[in-house]
């Protein structure tokens, strides 16, 4: 067993909370998860090719990746893979009286140059969660900005405000989905799986039309 | 006059007033008769010589030339000392004592000094007879001082025989300078008085000895008692009825060097009841220096040595971390130790501690006053805190939020009457409308009443509640907290794992809610209550989709407080695990879960704990497609029990939407 130590950063910024995942081809050999510093440490069997991933599923999305070094600290950095751009959602039209922000889901398609096989590696099962997203963040009534890795992403976004603590008589209002999504020059986004395919290569801005279908 | 030094008493040496012993006759040379001259005298030679041959006894010395001689030597300027001497002693004992009789007085020192040198060790017979006449002469002179320098010439039997002869009135004169200078064989034997065994002087020695202690002048009286014998130094010293003024005196013996008056002294001390008071005072002294050291151990185990009663006294005596310090001694294994002093320690320390902290407050010593009151026990605390006038609770309110945490007893009841104005009313009557089934059995509850769980409402509408019924149901109130979870399973019915990605929004609450897993569940307080964290507070501002006023189903009453939810199903949850993307395992069954867990909380404390975990399955993506009916919701409760505090994760969620409620007890 060998410990491998390192930091995750995006321009130079810690990334808490990040999943590192140490690989060796197609098989998972150990993962562990960033401090507040962005650093981690885990043990892992060693083996040939033994690469490290960071999942980055927070305000700063996407993926790092850096071959495992036994010796050194290795560094995980976003921009090695791609750069993060910021990206702000809004929602055109604004929403109903007392409503909050949709909850924006999204899922990496394609990061910077990394193989499709390793963009992969962004939804697998860890443990005992399986993840339908990769994040997930409810917007407020003022929009969002996330930091994604330049790319292409999938997002959907939708507003469903069931009951939990229930008021007698209390009927839920019906689903609310994002039925439109184009970027600041209008250009609409492709719709794919219920939701929309959005390219980042620098500064982006999204803005979504939010009804029922 | 200095003293005059005591002879040596040598072992060859006999008594100055002893004559010494004949030789045997025998047939002597010149050298040896010479010698036996000097040593026995010419009348004694001259009959021992009396069958010499003639030539031999004409070559002697007649006494009448030894004496010619002998006054030669003294008529010598200056005076042949050490011939005379030796001269003196060629007489016989009775004619020494006759001339020295004849000696002029400066004449005596001298001789009796070169006889010393001169005469080796029959030097005495010459010495005693001088010293004698010396003795006699200052006894008739009263010159005391000089009597007692020459008495003390004297061996032990000589200054027996001299002083029995005395006249008691001289006697006591002698006695007293004795006391006045340094002899100490006569002081140290207790000569004279003893030895004359006089009443007279025995009666005058005793007044003597008993104005001394009267006046309290140790030294006199230590001189004085010092010249009794051991039982009656003894007696004497037990005569003293303080043991203060009995050590005081020993004391002074010792440094006297009396040390025959300081063991006399000491037996008495050493019983009763000098004993027991010189026990306590050294007991009190050392219990003063281990308080002074603020030595707690010992400070306790010297305290545990006094009486009951002393206990009290003492412990009344010391400050209050001098008290903590003792408490803290008892406790443990120390308890064992120090029985004695576990329940008085702990009482005079309550004690002071509510002296102290009514002095505090009443004199604006707010930071000690907090510090104090933190100190008290929690039943205290409470009685103090909601005793405190408003004044008071202002100055203290926030120094308490700053110097403790929310675990503290003092922090959870200054919070919980601080938030007293707004808990007044929170739980007004009113009817939920929900028709509850049988329910399921009735638990106790800690202070009286029930808690009933119903599982499902008698109309199958999906409500399932948590019913108190009892007295002061209008100071009720549930606290409900919400975890979701969605489960995936492939078509073996094996888990695929948990969709931690799900944020849902609830009508009516503004905090997003994140799916988790059974190990790592994200908790939410779920209420509509804007400002209090009830299940039937009311919602004070429109979020979320909600309106004002709006509050969970509740039955409250004078009687009851009770509380139903019927949450929604979320198929939109189990449409996205069905998504699966084209790397991803296939699933067929997904479970959406709402864990709640409810706690029933009376004024300031938790007193139930119940749960209820909310289920719906969908069995294909079909069955979560929008418009798709809900699948039937399975309740499945968790016991309703007695529970005095909220679980920290849940905690953190109170507190993370309801800061002001941070003072409820949690782990």
């Amino acid at each position: 067993m060998t410990e491998l130590r390192g930091r995750v950063t995006a321009a130079d910024a810690p990334i808490p909370a990040a999943e590192v995942l140490a690989v060796a081809g197609d098989a998972l050999a150990g993962h562990a998860e960033t401090d507040a510093d962005g650093r981690f440490a885990l043990t892992v069997t060693p083996a040939p090719g033994l690469r490290l991933l960071a999942r980055c599923r927070r305000h700063a999305a996407g993926l790092a990746l850096a071959p495992a070094a036994e010796e050194d600290e290795v560094a995980l950095r976003l921009e090695d893979v791609a750069p993060p751009w910021p990206v702000r959602f809004t929602v055109g039209g604004g929403l109903p009286g007392g409503f909050p922000g949709p909850v924006l889901r999204l899922v990496p398609l394609a990061l910077g140059a990394l193989p499709a096989t390793d963009v992969k590696w962004a939804m697998r099962p860890l443990g005992e969660r399986s993840d339908s997203a990769y994040l997930s963040e409810a917007m407020t009534a003022d929009g969002l900005t996330l930091l994604l890795q330049a790319g292409r992403w999938w997002f959907a976004a939708r507003l469903v405000l069931a009951s939990d603590a229930r008021a007698a008589g209390a009927v839920d209002p019906p689903p609310l989905h994002a039925v439109a999504a184009q970027l600041a020059d209008g250009t609409p986004l492709d719709a794919m799986r219920g939701g929309w395919v959005l390219p980042v290569g620098g500064p982006t801005a999204v803005s979504l039309t939010i009804g029922e279908r | 006059m200095a003293p005059i030094g005591r002879r040596t008493q040598e072992p060859e040496e006999a008594d100055a007033s002893r004559p010494a012993p004949l030789p045997a006759p025998q047939s002597a040379p010149v050298g040896s008769v010479l010698a036996l001259q000097r040593q026995a005298g010419n009348r004694a030679v001259a009959a021992l010589l009396s069958s010499a041959p003639v030539r031999a006894v004409a070559r002697l010395q007649t006494a009448e030339d030894l004496d010619r001689q002998f006054h030669g030597h003294l008529n010598e300027r200056p005076p042949n000392w050490d011939e005379a001497a030796r001269d003196l002693n060629g007489f016989s004992d009775a004619d020494i004592r006759e001339r020295v009789r004849d000696l002029a007085p400066d004449q005596l020192e001298p001789v009796k000094a070169a006889s010393d040198r001169v005469n080796g060790g029959s030097a005495h017979r010459v010495r005693g007879p001088i010293l004698e006449r010396q003795w006699r002469t200052a006894v008739q002179r009263r010159d005391w001082r000089a009597a007692a320098g020459h008495l003390n010439g004297f061996n032990d039997a000589d200054i027996d025989r001299l002083l029995g002869a005395m006249d008691p009135d001289d006697l006591m004169h002698l006695d007293d300078e004795v006391l006045k200078t340094d002899y100490p064989v006569l002081s140290g034997r207790a000569a004279p008085v003893r030895v004359v065994g006089e009443p007279r002087r025995l009666a005058d020695l005793d007044r003597r000895y008993h104005d001394a202690v009267g006046r309290q002048d140790w030294r006199q009286a230590a001189e004085l008692l010092n010249t009794y014998s051991d039982s009656d130094i003894e007696r004497l010293a037990g005569e003293f009825t303080s043991t203060e003024d009995l050590q005081q005196f020993g004391r002074v013996a010792l440094v006297s060097l009396r040390l025959r008056v300081v063991a006399g002294i000491g037996a008495v001390l050493a019983r009763p009841p000098h004993a027991e008071r010189v026990r306590m005072a050294m007991l009190e002294s050392d219990w003063e220096d281990a308080r002074r050291a603020g030595d707690f151990p010992k400070l306790a185990h010297l305290t545990c040595q006094f009486s009951a009663a002393d206990v009290e006294t003492h412990l009344a005596r010391l400050h209050l971390p001098e008290l903590e310090g003792l408490v803290q001694q008892t406790k443990g294994l120390g308890a064992l130790l120090l029985r004695a002093l576990v329940e008085p320690a702990e009482r005079h320390r309550a004690r002071k501690h509510l002296e102290m902290t009514r002095f505090a407050l009443d004199n604006s010593q707010w930071v000690y006053a907090v510090t104090l009151l933190n100190g008290l026990s929690p039943a205290d605390i409470v009685t103090w805190v909601d005793g405190l006038t408003p004044a008071q609770f202002t100055a203290i309110q926030p120094l308490v939020s700053v110097m403790y945490t929310d675990a503290n007893p003092l922090f959870r009841r200054v919070n919980y009457r601080q938030n007293l104005p707004a808990l007044a009313g929170a739980h007004p009557a009113v009817s939920s409308g929900v028709t509850p089934n049988a329910g399921d059995p009735s638990v106790p509850v800690p202070g009286g009443g029930t808690v009933t769980t119903h599982t499902d409402d008698a109309a199958a509408a999906g409500w399932f509640g948590q019913d108190y019924q009892g007295p002061n149901a209008q100071q009720v109130g549930w606290i409900q907290f919400l975890a979701r979870e969605v489960e995936k399973f492939d078509a073996g019915g094996a888990s695929l794992g948990f969709d931690t990605s799900e944020v849902t929004l609830a009508q009516g609450q503004s905090e997003a809610r994140k799916t988790g897993t059974p190990s790592a569940p994200h908790w939410y307080v779920d209420t509509l209550g804007g400002a209090l964290p009830f299940y039937d507070s009311p919602a004070t501002a429109a979020v979320n989709g909600g309106t004002v006023g709006s509050a969970g189903a509740a039955d409250a009453s004078a009687g009851q407080a009770a509380m139903w939810d019927a949450p929604g199903a979320r198929p939109e949850l189990a449409r996205d695990a069905f998504d699966t993307w084209f790397y991803e395992t296939d699933v067929a069954t997904v479970t959406v879960r709402a864990r709640f867990v409810q706690y029933m909380v009376r004024g300031p404390d938790v007193v139930m704990k119940g749960g209820m975990t909310v289920s719906w399955t969908y069995s294909g993506e079909a069955s979560a497609a929008a418009g798709a009916a809900d699948p039937p919701r399975t309740n499945t409760p968790a016991p309703v029990a007695a529970y005095d505090h909220i679980d920290a994760a849940h905690h953190v969620a109170l507190v993370r939407r309801f800061p002001t409620f941070r003072y409820l007890p949690h782990d």
